[in-house]
């Protein structure tokens, strides 16, 4: 949509001040200190309560013996996969090899004269 | 910064913005009230644009607040009698004519799709493109793109251009 920016800004001004002239009376407003207060402590009870039915769930899921055992072997991959990668050697070249590697340089066998 | 506080810098604005976009200042006192609740259930995980975040939460809530309104029917308030207790009484002409303004307003604007009204009415507070498109999720080119289209949708209802063709 091309619309001239001088069209644009004077109908934003005239807009504007439309506006202006109708808006209400701003009420005198008490801030919602009970409600904010109260939503406050909603949310800790809501954290608490999820913090606690995660427990239940967790616990009540031990009792379940294919369960418990896909627990283990979960916990256990995620401490081996850990363990192997704190261990890892980090791969570097030796001496030796970095000694016997070959670049080739086709560019310069074409610039030496005779070929 | 204490919410109490955030709520007396920011209240005045965030009232305007949601009156203008629900076309109920009974409803915008709600939705701002609920805006702050919200703040201080699930504030922002990113504080630094706090100022856009309470505009877009407050926008959330008042279409909600609008859809449910709606549904319960009671959406036609009589606006006429918030008149300022501080201001003189206006005479009934004046009194007649600006609330007939008020009326064309409030229905052009209502007219728009909500994500054009909020850009419009969060460009009008003063927000930057790029903040606006950040608030209510779209690139920082089609926010150009809609006011200009919403400007023009409102430069017919409300005579807008009206001196320009004279």
């Amino acid at each position: 949509m091309n619309v001239d920016p001088g069209v644009v800004a004077r109908r934003g001004e005239r807009l504007g001040a439309l506006l202006r002239a109708t808006d209400p009376p701003v009420p005198a407003m008490v801030y919602p200190a009970e409600r904010v207060a109260r939503a406050a402590r909603h949310r800790v009870v809501v954290r608490w309560r999820a913090a606690a039915a995660i427990a239940v769930l967790l616990a009540a899921a031990l009792g379940v013996a294919p369960v418990r055992a896909w627990i283990v072997r979960t916990v256990r991959a995620v401490w081996s996969g850990a363990a192997t990668r704190r261990s890892a050697p980090v791969a570097t070249p030796s001496a030796a090899e970095a000694a016997s590697r070959v670049a080739f340089t086709p560019a310069a066998m074409c610039d030496s004269p005779g070929v | 910064m204490p919410l109490a506080e955030l709520f007396d810098r920011h209240h005045v604005e965030l009232f305007r913005y949601a009156a203008r976009f629900t076309g109920d200042a009974d409803l915008a006192e709600d939705v701002v009230q609920d805006a702050f609740v919200r703040l201080a259930e699930r504030p922002p995980a990113d504080g630094s644009n706090l100022r856009g975040w309470l505009y877009r939460v407050t926008t959330t809530i008042a279409i909600d607040a609008m859809r449910g309104a709606r549904r319960r029917a009671v959406l036609v308030r009589a606006e006429a009698a918030r008149t300022p207790l501080a201001d003189p009484a206006p005479d009934p002409g004046t009194a007649l004519e600006r609330e007939e303004l008020r009326r064309r307003v409030r229905e052009a604007l209502q007219q728009l799709g909500e994500r054009e009204r909020a850009i419009l009415l969060m460009r009008e507070e003063g927000f930057t493109h790029r903040e606006i498109a950040e608030a209510v999720g779209t690139t920082t080119k089609s926010v150009g793109t809609m006011i200009a289209r919403a400007l023009e949708k409102l430069a017919r209802r409300l005579d807008l251009d009206a001196e320009d063709a004279r």
